[in-house]
């Protein structure tokens, strides 16, 4: 009762008073959530990277489905539309959104980090932008960019062509670049802590770009007009060179064993925070399985896990992509995940964003492309070894030489005769180093140059003659919400309308 | 000084007057048919000297002998009569709208024929005599224009209200309450105990928005609570309990067991197995002790019989007396899911004291409710984190069961072995008696609203009053999971492990509100003055707080130190002030022309400095051309025949506090140790939002013929909403998926119609009463945005309420097949199987277009047999359960034709493009393949009409003779009653499903239903009252 009294007495006097003041109804301002006046490129950074480095591990299951990587286990029951490569506007519809969300952040600490003079945050911001971009041309070819970010002007953004934006994305890569090697600590307020991957470390942010601008520029082999050595140069004017051996750029926030801080990749495909088993959709596809066992190649064992529950002595079992598979055929927990130790070694590991391996497969095409200089055999020779490396692999380097060292046509440099069976290997052996550690690249890089050659097309009922999409539609979002933009792109056809580098 | 003096000498009369020789008379006042009319006023002729009639009409008056007594009572004709010591007076039905008494804006009671707009006054009688639990089921059919549905059957009884339709495309569309003059949260309606309520006042348009501000655009519910009335204290003792069963059950499939592709499984959830065949079947895995269940390969109505009688008891005191009531009540309300219940006891004071010029009421009203429920959300947050499908709510567990599958055989999960977690049959789904058990929310929510209203006549002619309110909530809840650890067993089986959880939560919100105004009457000749000026002050404040802990380790220990891993939690404050000054004025003449204007200005601290006060007028009228115009009034069997007009403008920024900038909050996992991280939030916000109005007009016509047996009221009202306030869907690519703007215009309009036969006919001491009421309800869209013609309101990617330019708010629309330009269905020339057309199609609009209610009642001496019936209609409803239904095989339409194979209906073959021949010979390839796939992914298949007839209240009562009770010695009344609610329900065939009101939400979304939402039930059963 007394806090009824005093209810109301506190109403009847202060609600009197300062009803009539204008300070009685100033009290808008947010108590709960910063605003974007009071956020600072430190606070935003860390997020993310770590979102975009969670993105490319935990979003491409399907396209690892699709380049036979991996693919559905007997748990389940068909999933007819990736599986019929017949996809609709709502396949994946959450990279668009996804990718628009995590490169907002970049913007925001790009602004803010050129209004406060940070150029280390802003070029940092600038070249993960170049990342973010890539994704989504090389998923969608047009999209909005130009007109990008900017609701009060552009509500309804402008697409902007896929050829257009990567001209812009070699401009940014550069200009983020050139800003790094001129930023001071000082000015960067917290970027040691910040800095989730390099610690702040200059030298290797400029590495790391230099390794984008490549892979940006390898992206570009098959289009016919374009002319690398301008871009080349700029590289070898930055002088940091790539990221090399064991110099794999990881991000750390400190994962730990609970609930949504766990390692990304971990948490996504190998152990829940609580120790169940994560993911018992995913397993492993024969197609590459067979690569590796058919051709004396360990490295399966620690890309896939031995099954929980072998059937029959297959403590290695896996299967066909878009099959129907009967319900007394084996189950996840009689099949291989995909989440092997090689790859899945603890929870709190921290999450490769860009590997050692890949990048001396990117420069190994290179060297073979004649752009960079070097000895391509060589170059071939350490990235095959680096994954051995990378992965784990007892004696490493030794069982890669052994490897290396057979006859056999898919791994054997002298079997390759012609510069573009070199192309071929290497990217073969690219896509033997890169399962589940980037199935994205290896998507895009079987649309780019068909590589592997014999990789099996879905065994779906449904799939009639359709082939590997070579793109995603634009998400029924863009159709509501910007639908003249997004109509203006003309019909689309995921089994047609290539992305404009896809020759 | 004057006045002061005679002040005194009235004083000294009226001690003098006591002191002469006095009679007192009891009586006891009734209606034509001898029930008692509660409240009548007793009044000696020419004098001050009255009394009210308690509830059972009983009243006692000391008059000087030979005084006449003047009776009356609202709805009778007064009459007079001689006092003698004992009286039994009769008051005749008037029924007459003329003297009907309607409680207006800021508790004023207006006579009905003065007003310029609709009102509806429901009595306690009427709401309460199915012995409705919630107020709002109590009006449900009751009053033109007013839609309640029920949008699911839970503990809960949750409800949506609408007046009118809708002003507000995607903010607040609920009426306003407005409890003993003090507005307060709609919430409330749930809490209040129906039998407290002396009446409810609905005032349907915006006009009261000028008085009430701008929360009453959405019409008002004036809910007046009870207040002693005689001298001598009243007791009433009531009783009731009622009971709930199942009343419609989706339609299932009972050919076809589990399995699939005609292949028996004994552990699918899937129900395309082979068709029954009574012979012994294995059901799930045989266990690790080798023993197997078996089970009669035929179906069973264990789904059907999952389901509990639900309870509902209710036990109430009141004890009236002069300007003091109180009261207290218990519900207990126990559900159709097992362990579900709710338990709510209130307890209010209304008490008064007058002296002389000063009046002070005080009234306190304090409700706790004990819940204890299954929580739904926490089980589909399990699922999703195991990629388990389908899984969403309760009745996918029960419904998506195989037919043969005896789900009633597994109570007890601990001890049978084929109940128990690991052993259950199902490798896709739980035990739902398990998932009831490991799931749970329970929790306290304490409502206590209080006013003290002090008022003090300044002159005659003059009133002031000031009103402070206080209402407050505090929600103490806690969610749990028990965890289960899946054995070895149970791990090759797939099962994962459920983390023992718990999240407490802590809810508190309390509004303060103060308000002063004066009133002013004034008599000039033949015009009657009347205005109202005052200022209202109101602040809200809420704190939301949680914390949890998400792996705890000693089991059932539910207390957040109790853990590994971090604590979750999160805390969030709102805090909003609204100023009001207001003022209204009318003039009346002669007592049949009424005109009158408003104004009222707010000023909001939700908007911005510069945008944050906005006015808005009105202006109503009224005439009683029976008593203006002596050739109406002359025509015989016309006893009312009035018009009435109403503009008004409102205006409201009805929106959350800090609304004007974006945020910014931690994600992924953020803050790792000393490490933060900050990201967008995805809805941007306009820092100059300004404030939206409705312009709204109402013409109506009240009629009343022979001597009002006859009652017509109609209304026509046409509200056009500008520059609403709307979170409107952008490209991601701008950085946002939601913008909050300024944009969407609509217009809403309806008639709204009520015939009143009072009495029908009347025969042998009885009568026959025919009450119908109806509305159509019709909107439109004419702009969304620059560039954009449709708003996404809500419900599923595949089947959506949309606002789009053009069309009514809102529209389905959903997913259908790719059909030619004849529209037959286009199916693949050698599958037979039709594809999913993307673009999605406008299948039909969400809210009804017509609303109609028949009250039909006979009453025959003490016996009263009312019945009550609801019809929506014109509108579509989504079901989910029937998607989750086709994907398991239970649904009705997958036993289609026994399962062979056939030519789908209507069907053409594009022979070449754009070319299309009618399909009559190529069957679909597999009717298994075809339901699970694209039948499910065609969403227009689980679209119904919402149309429904109901019978919502059926109610036998009987109040004993005062005869047999002694004539009211010790018992003054007695009264029993059957009840029934819901009892009938019809909807179109096609609707296999649900209930149509049945919805996810109670926001804007309508009529898309989910397993989450249980079956709809009919309620039976019986009341006794006894007054004292």
């Amino acid at each position: 009762m007394k806090r009824i009294i005093y209810a109301f007495c506190t109403a009847a006097v202060l609600l009197g008073a300062g009803a009539c003041s204008k300070d009685f109804y100033d009290i808008n301002e947010n108590p709960n959530a910063p605003t974007e006046q009071s956020i600072s490129a430190d606070l935003i950074f860390p997020r993310a990277l770590h979102a975009t480095a969670a993105r490319m591990v935990t979003s491409y299951g399907d396209y690892g489905g699709w380049v036979g990587y991996w693919t559905r286990s007997g748990t389940y029951g068909p999933s007819t539309e990736p599986e019929s490569y017949n996809i609709t506007n709502g396949f994946k519809a959450e990279e668009w959104s996804g990718w628009y969300d995590i490169l907002t952040d970049y913007n925001t600490m790009e602004k803010k980090a050129a209004a406060t003079g940070q150029t280390f945050y802003e070029g940092i911001a600038k070249i993960m932008k170049v990342v973010g971009f890539m994704y989504l041309v090389d998923q969608y070819n047009n999209v909005p960019y130009s007109k990008a970010f900017d609701l009060s002007g552009n509500i309804l953004p402008a697409y902007d062509k896929g050829s257009d934006i990567y001209a812009d994305l070699l401009k940014q890569v550069d200009a983020g670049r050139t800003l790094i090697a001129g930023a001071t600590m000082d000015a960067n307020t917290n970027i040691a802590k910040a800095d989730i991957m390099f610690a702040g470390d200059q030298v290797k942010w400029r590495k790391l770009a230099n390794t984008i601008h490549l892979k940006l520029l390898l992206r570009l082999s098959q289009v016919s007009t374009f002319n690398p050595a301008p871009e080349i140069a700029k590289i070898k004017t930055d002088g940091s060179g790539f990221i090399a051996a064991g110099q794999s750029a990881n991000v750390q926030p400190g994962y730990a064993i609970d609930n949504g801080k766990q390692n990304p990749f971990w948490n996504s495909w190998k152990k829940l925070y609580t120790g169940s088993e994560a993911n018992q959709y995913w397993r492993a596809n024969n197609y590459v399985l067979g690569k590796f066992r058919t051709n004396n190649d360990i490295r399966y064992q620690y890309f896939f896990s031995a099954a929980a529950t072998p059937l029959n002595g297959n403590t290695y079992y896996g299967y066909n992509y878009g099959e129907v598979i009967p319900n007394t055929d084996p189950k996840a927990a009689n099949s291989s995940d995909v989440s092997g130790p090689g790859l899945a070694r603890t929870a709190t590991q921290a999450q490769w964003f860009l590997t050692s391996v890949e990048s001396l497969f990117l420069q190994a095409e290179a060297i073979q492309r004649g752009w960079l200089t070097g000895d391509a055999q060589t170059a071939y020779a350490n990235a095959v070894t680096e994954s051995f490396v990378w992965l784990g692999v007892t004696n490493a380097t030794a069982t890669a030489t052994a490897y290396l060292a057979q006859s056999l046509p898919i791994v054997n440099w002298g079997a390759a005769v012609t510069p573009a069976d070199k192309i071929n290997l290497i990217i073969m052996q690219k896509y033997l180093a890169l399962v589940g550690v980037n199935n994205f690249e290896a998507f895009t890089d079987y649309r780019r140059l068909g590589v592997p050659t014999d990789l099996p097309l879905s065994l779906a009922p449904s799939r009639g003659s359709n082939k590997v999409p070579v793109r995603l539609l634009y998400p029924q979002a863009e159709y509501n919400y910007n639908a003249v933009n997004a109509k203006a792109e003309g019909d689309i056809s995921a089994q047609t309308s290539k992305v404009f580098w896809n020759k | 000084m004057r006045k002061a003096i005679l002040a005194v000498l009235f004083l000294v009369s009226a001690t003098v007057g006591a002191w002469a020789q006095k009679l007192v008379v009891t009586g006891k006042v009734t209606d034509s048919t001898g029930a008692a009319v509660a409240g009548a006023s007793i009044r000696e002729k020419g004098t001050k000297n009255g009394v009210s009639a308690d509830i059972a009409g009983i009243f006692s008056l000391s008059v000087t002998p030979g005084a006449t007594l003047q009776i009356s009572a609202s709805g009778f004709s007064t009459k007079e009569v001689k006092a003698t010591e004992k009286l039994t007076v009769s008051l005749k039905t008037e029924v007459s709208n003329l003297s009907e008494v309607v409680v207006t804006a800021l508790g004023i009671q207006r006579q009905k024929k003065d007003l310029g707009y609709a009102a509806t006054k429901v009595s306690n009688a009427e709401m309460t005599r199915a012995n409705a639990v919630n107020v709002a089921n109590g009006l449900q059919g009751k009053v033109s224009g007013l839609n309640v549905a029920s949008i699911n059957n839970g503990v809960f009884e949750d409800v949506k209200i609408n007046l009118r339709g809708i002003r507000s495309l995607t903010g607040n569309n609920n009426p306003m309450l407005v409890v003993d003059g003090m507005p307060i949260s709609l919430g409330y309606l749930s809490s209040i105990n129906p039998n407290d309520i002396q009446d409810v006042n609905v005032l349907k348009g915006t006009s009261a928005a000028s008085i009430y501000g701008p929360d009453a655009r959405n019409g008002v519910l004036v809910v007046t609570t009870k207040k002693g009335v005689a001298d001598k204290p009243v007791i009433t003792l009531s009783s009731s309990a009622q009971f709930q069963k199942v009343s419609f059950f989706p339609e299932f499939q009972t050919k076809f067991g589990s399995g699939g592709y005609n292949d028996y499984t004994p552990y699918e959830n899937w129900s395309w197995g082979p068709a029954f065949d009574g012979s012994e079947v294995e059901l799930g895995h045989q266990l690790p002790d080798g023993s197997v269940q078996k089970v009669p390969y035929s179906p069973t109505n264990a789904r059907e019989e999952f389901f509990n009688t639900g309870t509902v008891l209710q036990n109430d005191i009141s004890f009236a007396a002069k300007d003091f009531y109180l009261s207290v009540q218990d519900a207990v309300i126990r559900g159709i899911v097992p362990d579900d219940k709710n338990r709510r006891t209130g307890v209010r004071l209304n008490a008064t004291k007058e002296y002389a010029k000063f009046k002070a009421k005080f009234n306190v009203n304090y409700i706790q409710q004990n819940y204890n429920v299954f929580d739904d959300a926490a089980m589909a947050d399990y699922n999703a984190a195991n990629n388990v499908g389908l899984n969403q709510g309760l009745m996918n567990l029960i419904f998506n069961t195989p037919a043969q599958v005896p789900i009633t055989s597994y109570k007890d999960f601990i001890n049978n072995p084929f109940a128990e977690f690991n052993g259950y049959f199902n490798d896709y789904g739980l035990n739902p008696y398990f998932a009831i058990d490991n799931w749970r929310r329970k929790g306290t929510t304490s409502d206590l609203i209080a006013s003290i209203d002090l008022g003090y006549k300044v002159a005659p002619w003059m009133d002031v009053t000031f009103r402070s309110g206080l209402t407050q909530t505090n929600t103490i809840e806690s969610r749990t999971s028990k965890g289960e650890t899946p054995t070895s067993f149970g791990v090759s089986r797939g099962f994962s492990l459920i983390p023992g959880t718990v999240s407490e939560r802590s809810y508190n919100s309390r509004r303060l509100s103060t308000e002063l105004f004066a009133s002013f009457n004034k008599t000039v000749g033949d015009f009657k003055l009347n205005a109202v000026l005052g200022t209202y002050v109101r602040d809200s404040k809420a704190r939301d707080s949680r914390v949890g802990a998400s792996n705890l380790v000693v089991p059932e220990l539910f207390n957040v130190n109790n853990r590994t891993g971090e604590l979750t939690g999160a805390s969030t404050g709102a805090n909003s002030r609204i100023g009001s000054v207001y003022g209204s004025a009318s003039v009346n003449y002669k007592g049949w022309a009424n005109l009158e204007f408003t104004g009222r200005g707010d000023r909001t601290s939700v908007l911005g400095i510069d945008n944050n006060t906005y006015f808005y007028p009105g202006v109503s009228g009224s005439v009683v051309l029976n008593e203006a115009i002596d050739f109406i009034d002359n025509m015989q069997n016309v006893s009312l025949l009035k018009i009435r007009a109403a503009w008004n403008k409102t205006g409201n920024a009805d929106i959350d506090p800090y609304l004007l900038a974006g945020t910014y909050s931690q994600a992924s996992g953020f803050p790792y140790g000393g490490l933060a991280g900050f990201t967008a939030n995805n809805t941007s916000y306009d820092p100059n939002l300004k404030p939206e109005f409705i312009n709204s007009i109402e013409v109506g016509m009240e009629l009343g013929l022979f001597r009002n047996r006859v009652g017509v009221e109609v209304s026509y009202f046409n509200q056009k909403n500008d520059n609403q306030i709307i979170p409107i869907s952008v490209s991601s690519a701008t950085s946002f998926t939601n913008a909050f703007v300024n944009a969407a215009s609509f217009t809403n309009k309806g008639v709204e119609m009520d015939l009143r036969l009072t009495p029908l006919f009347k025969f042998n001491k009885g009568m026959v009463d025919l009450k119908i009421n109806a509305m159509y309800n019709d909107n439109e869209i004419t702009k969304i945005y620059d560039g954009l013609d449709e708003l996404a309101i809500g419900g599923y990617a595949s089947a959506s309420n949309y606002a789009i330019k053009g069309y009514p708010a809102y529209v389905i629309k959903a997913t259908d097949y790719k059909r030619d330009d004849q529209g037959r269905v286009i199916v693949n020339a050698n599958t037979g199987y039709p594809v999913v057309d993307p673009n999605t199609k406008i299948f039909g609009r969400t809210l009804p277009t017509w609303i109609l209610g028949i009250n039909p009642s006979v009453t025959w001496h003490g016996v009263t047999l009312s019945a009550l019936a609801e019809y929506k209609g014109g509108h579509y409803a989504y079901n989910d359960i029937g998607n989750a239904m086709a994907w398991t095989g239970v649904s009705a339409a997958t036993g289609n034709n026994n399962r062979e194979k056939f030519v789908f209906p209507n069907s053409s073959i594009e022979t070449s493009p754009g070319k299309f021949v009618p399909n009559t010979n190529v069957t679909i390839t597999n009717v298994n393949d075809f339901y699970t796939g694209v039948f499910r992914s065609v969403y227009s298949n689980f679209i119904t009409s919402a149309a429904a007839w109901r019978l919502r209240e059926v109610v036998l009562s009987y109040d004993l003779p005062s005869k047999w009770l002694g004539h009211g010695k010790v018992v003054k009344g007695l009264s029993v009653a059957l009840t029934g609610r819901n009892l009938l329900l019809f909807v179109p065939k096609t609707n296999q499903f649900s209930d149509p009101d049945f919805n996810f939400t109670t926001g804007n979304t309508a009529g898309i239903s989910n397993s989450t939402i249980n079956p709809p039930v009919r309620t039976m059963g019986g009341n006794i009252t006894v007054r004292f």
